[in-house]
């Protein structure tokens, strides 16, 4: 979700002007005119020349970074400002340009703390709130996100993102405003293909999968560009078994987001039921690349060696899953049944008697919920 | 359920789900073989399987009945018998209950209900049949589960039948489900095994799906649902991503599934128990279940049920489908135990290591390696399962890479049959489907109540199904459940019946595989001197033909609830002749027979060769 960054260009004044100038001084005025000028590069040769000599000048680090922020320099630009506010916190608006480098970089943890200090000065900052409440949604932390967006309802100039972001909010909330969030898209000239994801999303959740389909694919025709559109639509056509759209929705996902871990994770189970044991491995392993300690990518991925006949490594997969989650008992038959390939016999038997116990018990729950009046 | 104030044209647009809509004709399918549905002209277009009342309010209104291909009165024709189930307000005593029927082959394409004289109306909430001749005197017997008291039908050699299940033991009076006779003790005369379902009070039922208890109660708000959402969590143990029914929230005091309010059940309910009876062979019964190690402890919820000789060493072996709970596969020790090897064998759950909704099972070599495999049903949002025998007590799913994964993943499954229906020597597979909830056709997930059949044509070991090129019969949307084979017009080619529920059986005639391809049928008789039951069931057969052998067997119960004919036919392809014939007999030795002619009905007779 991207909504319209607008990055706060700051040439901080030389400090002590009024005290005698020094060497410091006349590089800090020389590199802030020639930024001034939109000379970055010459601006940014300036800066580092000066911080060279002088590293603990704060609105130096604080202008460099905005520099190569101009530069689209952005992972050196978030080394600045960071380096900036650790000699001085109290350079604010740096925590509000740094809270939109890392939200544009898609670091929302960095960006949510960021826009958190920037907000303690100035709590009524719109477009800080936005992103801030955008932020929040990205890292499911839904429930915090509402109470930054939701005073966009009353706002005109609510970015459709953030109307977007809100909505997603309620949506996972199970709370109906959703309905109200994507009449109000739906009614913005910008926001029509937003309310169709939505109500995707919302048909999804709601395990109306072919209306799911539909909605999607109406908001992909409106914008094909629409964030994880396709991964959404690819979901909800493998839900329908529709696996040969499944999988180019997935991949046609892969190719802007290559390490979307959702997207890889179920067109590696995809490509599982395809047989097509090779491309699930490699699509599963850069999944386990992002979130090494997934507990269902360890499964899938030990399920699909199994299947390609290399019982030591799924053996070795599922030892790790079941180490994360000893209650799962899907992993634990899995490594049962590796166990088994490999001849080890008695600890496939110990894991099959542990597979029981679980299942057991997890009846045992539902029985204690008393469907009986 | 979330609802949104001004619906777009697209959510309005009603998308007929593939479980409704036409399929489109495939290539795959064999050319010239349809089925057509005759269920009327034969005259059983007026017989209506009862199951509670349109709102199904409780899980006893959702399995239906079954139904049978049988040959009551020895006369070589299929008659076919049809168990009925029934309302709250009958159990309560305030209604009458709908009969059972049972309708004599007429030879000529009909039938003629013979229901009165021949004492099998029943008049219980009828679940499943299976057939067998477990007194060994030639003639078949009825065993008719029920909710309540079974039936155990002994055939009086006469057209009429006696209620024999009370002397004979075999009453029991919970919920009983699938059945199936076999000689699991090779002493030549067939033991009985019925499977449990649920502990069901009529008196104090869970909450109706319809808000209020009634036999007439209409559709009730639909619930909150939380569901896990898989747009931010991969697939997990969350039983209602994996095609499972109802919860009970306790929170709204109801039953959901998917934010719906619908019926209780099976999860959260008590389990029936399952019960091994084993026959003393003076018309009575010895529950032997707990001795046996089949009872069935865990209380799982037991649907379909078949005895079948998995590792080949002259015992059967018995399996049962249990829905929502792992199902179970005993190994017979021979010397009167099962050994539980579900887990180890691989078919307790799906590869993934999940328990799913079982409910019908059928067994058939279907890639000709010899070996018996096995093919479950299953809850819809779930694929139904084929397990490939690997030998060693192996199994290993084969589902997705045989083709009967993704396309069924809408369906909800029960009766399934492995039969040829081309006759072109390959086991092809049929599926009943159809729904639990009625209201699922509102609720838009790609599903619908009335579900069109799946028949898939089997080419050298992968499945494609049929789609319409099989013809209408195949594809009309029905809330079916159980499945029957047999060539009830004896012209050589395999037909099915169906049971539906709230609704006409369904018999569809096969037209124009027994000139697709050669074919043999045999029907066989054992000697229950040399210990195998005197109507074959558990007997195997292996058939040479055109360069293979093919496996056959004479099973009883199988599908979901019902019975097929118990002759074992043989599609034979272009195959002009039987090069060999093995029979295994039911703990008997082996013979072998040779056939230069094809196309016919033979019987054959233990120790005494091909008598007809």
């Amino acid at each position: 979700m991207h909504a319209a960054l607008l990055i706060i260009i700051l040439c901080w004044p030389a400090p002590c002007q009024s005290r005698q100038v020094n060497d410091a001084t006349s590089r800090f005025n020389r590199a802030a005119e020639l930024q001034r000028q939109g000379e970055w590069q010459a601006a940014a040769a300036e800066y580092r020349a000066l911080l060279s000599v002088r590293p603990d000048y704060a609105e130096a680090q604080a202008n460099l970074g905005v520099v190569l922020a101009r530069l689209g320099r952005d992972e050196e630009a978030i080394a600045a400002y960071e380096a900036a506010l650790r000699l001085n916190p109290q350079l604010t608006p740096i925590w509000l340009n740094l809270g939109i480098l890392h939200y544009r970089a898609g670091q929302f943890a960095g960006a949510a703390d960021a826009l958190e200090r920037f907000l303690r000065s100035a709590p009524e900052h719109a477009q800080a709130r936005q992103l801030m409440g955008i932020s929040l949604v990205e890292l499911g932390r839904d429930a915090e996100a509402v109470t930054y967006l939701e005073p966009l309802l009353s706002a005109p100039q609510a970015e459709a993102a953030a109307l977007y972001s809100l909505g997603l909010a309620y949506l996972r909330l199970h709370r109906a405003e959703v309905a109200g969030v994507v009449e109000r898209l739906a009614a913005r000239a910008d926001g029509a293909a937003l309310a169709r994801l939505l109500q995707g999303q919302a048909w999804l959740e709601d395990f109306a999968f072919e209306r799911a389909a539909s909605e999607l694919e109406a908001a992909a025709r409106l914008a094909a560009d629409l964030p994880r559109v396709q991964f959404l639509l690819g979901l909800a056509y493998f839900k329908l078994g529709r696996t040969e759209q499944a999988r180019a929705q997935f991949e046609g996902e892969l190719k802007r987001t290559p390490d979307d871990f959702l997207t890889l994770y179920y067109l590696a189970s995809l490509l599982e039921k395809q047989s097509e044991l090779g491309a699930a491995r490699q699509r599963i392993e850069v999944a386990l690349r992002q979130e090494p300690q997934s507990v269902e990518a360890l499964s899938l991925a030990g399920s699909i060696m199994l299947k390609q006949g290399q019982a030591a490594e799924a053996v070795r997969a599922l030892e790790q899953a079941v180490a994360k989650r000893p209650e799962d008992s899907e992993a634990r038959y899995l490594l049962a049944r590796g166990y088994q390939k490999l001849g080890r016999t008695q600890e496939a038997a110990r894991e099959f008697a542990e597979v029981e116990r679980l299942k057991a018990q997890a009846r045992e729950r539902e029985k204690e919920r008393k469907p009986n009046p | 359920m979330l609802t949104f104030a001004q619906p777009s044209a697209v959510m309005r647009r009603q998308v007929r789900p593939p479980t409704a809509a036409t399929p489109p004709p495939s290539a795959a399918a064999a050319p010239g073989v349809r089925f057509t549905e005759v269920t009327r002209a034969a005259g059983l277009g007026g017989f209506r399987f009862v199951s509670g009342t349109a709102a199904k309010d409780y899980i006893i209104e959702a399995p239906g009945s079954g139904c049978a291909f049988l040959d009551y009165d020895n006369d070589g024709w299929l008659d076919i018998y049809l168990v009925n189930g029934s309302t709250l307000a009958a159990l309560r005593g305030g209604a009458g209950t709908p009969g059972a029927a049972l309708y004599h082959n007429n030879r000529d394409g009909t039938f003629t209900d013979v229901t009165e004289k021949a004492g099998v109306a029943s008049h219980a909430w009828g679940q499943g049949v299976c057939v067998g001749d477990f007194d060994n005197d030639g003639w078949e017997d009825i065993y008719v589960t029920s909710i309540g008291r079974n039936r155990l039908y002994r055939n009086n050699h006469n057209g009429t039948f006696t209620d024999i299940a009370g002397k004979a033991g075999v009453a029991l009076g919970g919920w009983s489900s699938g059945c199936a006779f076999g000689d699991y003790d090779g002493d030549g005369l067939l033991d009985l095994f019925v499977a449990g379902y649920v502990r069901f009070d009529i008196n104090h039922p869970p909450p109706p799906a319809s808000g209020r208890d009634g036999e007439t109660g209409g559709r009730g708000d639909g619930g909150a649902g939380n569901p896990q959402s898989a747009t931010r969590n991969p697939q997990s143990n969350n039983p209602q991503s994996v095609g499972m029914g109802a919860s009970f929230a306790p929170d709204l005091g109801q039953c959901v599934y998917r934010g719906r309010r619908v019926m209780c059940g099976p999860r959260g309910l008590a389990g029936e128990p399952d019960h091994l009876f084993r026959n003393n062979g003076d018309g009575t019964f010895t529950d032997v279940s707990e001795r046996a190690g089949v009872a069935d402890r865990a209380g799982n919820f037991g649907f379909g049920a078949a005895w079948l000789d998995y590792d080949d060493d002259g015992r059967l072996d018995l399996l049962v489908a249990n829905d929502s709970t792992p199902s179970y596969l005993y190994h017979n020790r021979g010397d009167g135990t099962f050994e539980d090897v579900s887990y180890p064998s691989g078919t307790a759950l799906n590869e993934s290591g999940r328990e799913q909704a079982g409910m019908g099972v059928a067994i058939g070599d279907y890639d000709g390696d010899g070996r018996a495999d096995i093919h479950r049903t299953n809850f819809a949002d779930d694929s139904n399962v084929l397990y490939h025998n690997d030998g060693g007590g192996n199994f290993t799913e084969t589902t997705f890479q045989t083709g009967l994964g993704e396309i069924t993943l809408p369906f909800l499954g029960w009766g399934t049959n492995f039969f040829d229906y081309d006759n072109d020597g390959w086991l092809d597979l049929l599926v009943a489907n159809g729904h639990i909830y009625p209201d699922v056709d509102e609720a838009g997930w790609g599903t619908s109540y009335k579900q069109r059949l799946l028949l898939f044509r089997n080419l050298k070991g992968k499945f494609y199904e049929v789609g319409s090129s099989a013809g209408e019969a195949l594809y009309m949307p029905r809330c079916a459940r159980g499945s029957s084979v047999g060539d009830y017009d004896n012209d050589g080619d395999l037909d099915i019946l169906l049971s539906s529920v709230d609704d006409a059986p369904g018999l569809l005639r096969n037209d124009g595989a027994s000139r697709a391809g050669h074919w043999l049928t045999i029907k066989l008789i054992g000697d229950p001197a040399r210990k195998c039951p005197r109507d074959a069931i558990g007997t195997t057969v292996f058939c040479s033909a055109g360069g293979r052998r093919m496996r056959g067997e004479v099973v009883s119960g199988q599908s979901f609830y019902s019975q097929s004919d118990l002759r074992v036919h043989f599609g034979l392809g272009a195959a002009a002749a039987v090069d060999k014939l093995e029979v295994r007999w039911a703990n008997g030795k082996a013979e072998q027979f040779q056939l230069k002619v094809v196309d016919q009905f033979v019987v054959i007779e233990q120790g005494k060769g091909i008598v007809k």
